[in-house]
């Protein structure tokens, strides 16, 4: 309960430093959230408002719940931190610096959108951007579909690591959003409640 | 160009409630990060509403991902604003941010119950699944407007690549792009 101390003993201080602790977290983080697990492991760990052990559950937690996974962390780290106000207050430090620079540049980008500037550099940045989406997606079908990793130890192991069900239903879902256009909404609640029968 | 101008026109200009609520729907059924929110709002936004277009829906990923913050906040911001200037962004920001900030600080007080649970371990095996071809589908979709010739394909490959094989920073891969991106389409254009 060495939160709950900090906590009780200097309120504004705790929500403060929280406050300023996730604005430079959502400063410094470009290019997605998982960029940030050092930073918050650094800060909150240190500074004593969270174990280790924590951290990793609040890194399970942030990617079972719903929403993006940075603002789940930092919802999760402020509710140890300091309860509810905890919570609200470092979702406003992550997103802050959001809104200040992505507000100024939306109020320039729509006027400058037809610029050699930017026309140029959107045709250098948009096959990149492309491109790490692929490689996301990548990432996180290897983990779909090798839910104990993959072992290449022999053909046989290797085809019994392979979670086929998750294949199916990836194929399946594809299928249905690109083709039949499905709503991705529906397609993840049947994919849920599919995962639900076949899994528990 | 005419094209483009056809399809601006034809363009909806949401309500601020309907807007939240669309953001709400989208942030309350996103799971693993925002490049899966990317299909939910290219649904929403361009091919349901006709809110904003597929040419700015492109370029709004594309800049949402080049400045700092949160990528899928970013993206809501870029996406309200264009629907309804600033008003709309703050809307669509807190409509994102709003299922995570409830529905964490509910499971906070029991995440470990929630960790363990068979049915939310079988569904979340299940949504991985789906997340997968959403991301895909999102792919397709960014991926057509924005590869165009064989040195927009090049450059995808190699930024894939690196992105997939090596640990080099995300902005770096778009910074290079960027300035490659716009070297060699200026040179393009003064020749032709």
């Amino acid at each position: 309960m060495v939160s709950l101390d900090i906590y009780t003993i200097g309120g504004e201080i705790v929500l403060a430093s929280l406050y300023f602790m996730f604005f430079k977290i959502g400063l410094f983080t470009i290019g997605g959230g998982y960029a940030m697990i050092p930073l918050i492991q650094d800060n909150l760990v240190a500074g004593g408002y969270m174990t280790n052990q924590e951290v990793l559950d609040m890194i399970a937690i942030a990617q079972m719940t719903p929403g993006p996974f940075s603002i789940n962390a930092a919802t999760f780290s402020g509710m140890k931190a300091a309860s509810f106000f905890g919570a609200v207050i470092s979702t406003l430090g992550l997103v802050t610096p959001s809104l200040v620079i992505t507000l100024i540049i939306a109020k320039y980008f729509f006027n400058m959108q037809e610029t050699t500037l930017v026309k140029g550099a959107l045709y250098g940045i948009k096959p990149v951007v492309a491109a790490l989406i692929a490689s996301a997606a990548s990432t996180l079908g290897i983990a779909a579909f090798f839910p104990k990793g993959y072992d290449l130890s022999s053909i046989i192991n290797f085809l019994g690591s392979i979670d086929f069900l998750a294949i199916a239903m990836t194929v399946i879902s594809f299928v249905v959003i690109v083709k039949y256009k499905v709503s991705p909404i529906i397609t993840i609640i049947c994919a849920a409640v599919i995962g639900m029968l076949i899994y528990s | 160009m005419g094209e483009n101008e056809i399809a601006k026109e034809q363009l909806n200009k949401p309500e601020l409630l309907k807007l939240f609520l669309a953001c709400l729907k989208i942030g309350t059924f996103t799971f693993g990060g925002g490049y899966a929110m990317i299909a939910l709002i290219h649904d929403e936004f361009v091919t349901h509403q006709h809110w904003v277009n597929e040419e700015d829906m492109c370029n709004i990923i594309a800049v949402a991902q080049s400045v700092p913050g949160v990528i899928a906040v970013n993206s809501s911001i870029m996406v309200g604003y264009r629907a309804r200037k600033t008003k709309g962004a703050l809307i669509c920001a807190l409509g994102v941010v709003l299922p995570s900030l409830i529905s964490l600080s509910i499971i906070s007080m029991f995440y470990l119950q929630f960790r363990d649970n068979r049915y939310v371990i079988g569904a979340l095996r299940g949504i991985k699944a789906a997340v997968v071809a959403l991301i895909c589908s999102a792919i397709i979709k960014l991926g057509r407007p924005s590869i165009k010739d064989i040195f927009t394909g090049i450059l995808c490959a190699v930024a894939f690549i690196l992105a997939f094989f090596t640990d080099i920073n995300a902005i770096i891969l778009i910074l290079s792009g960027g300035i490659v991106g716009y070297l060699y389409y200026r040179r393009r254009n003064r020749a032709s």
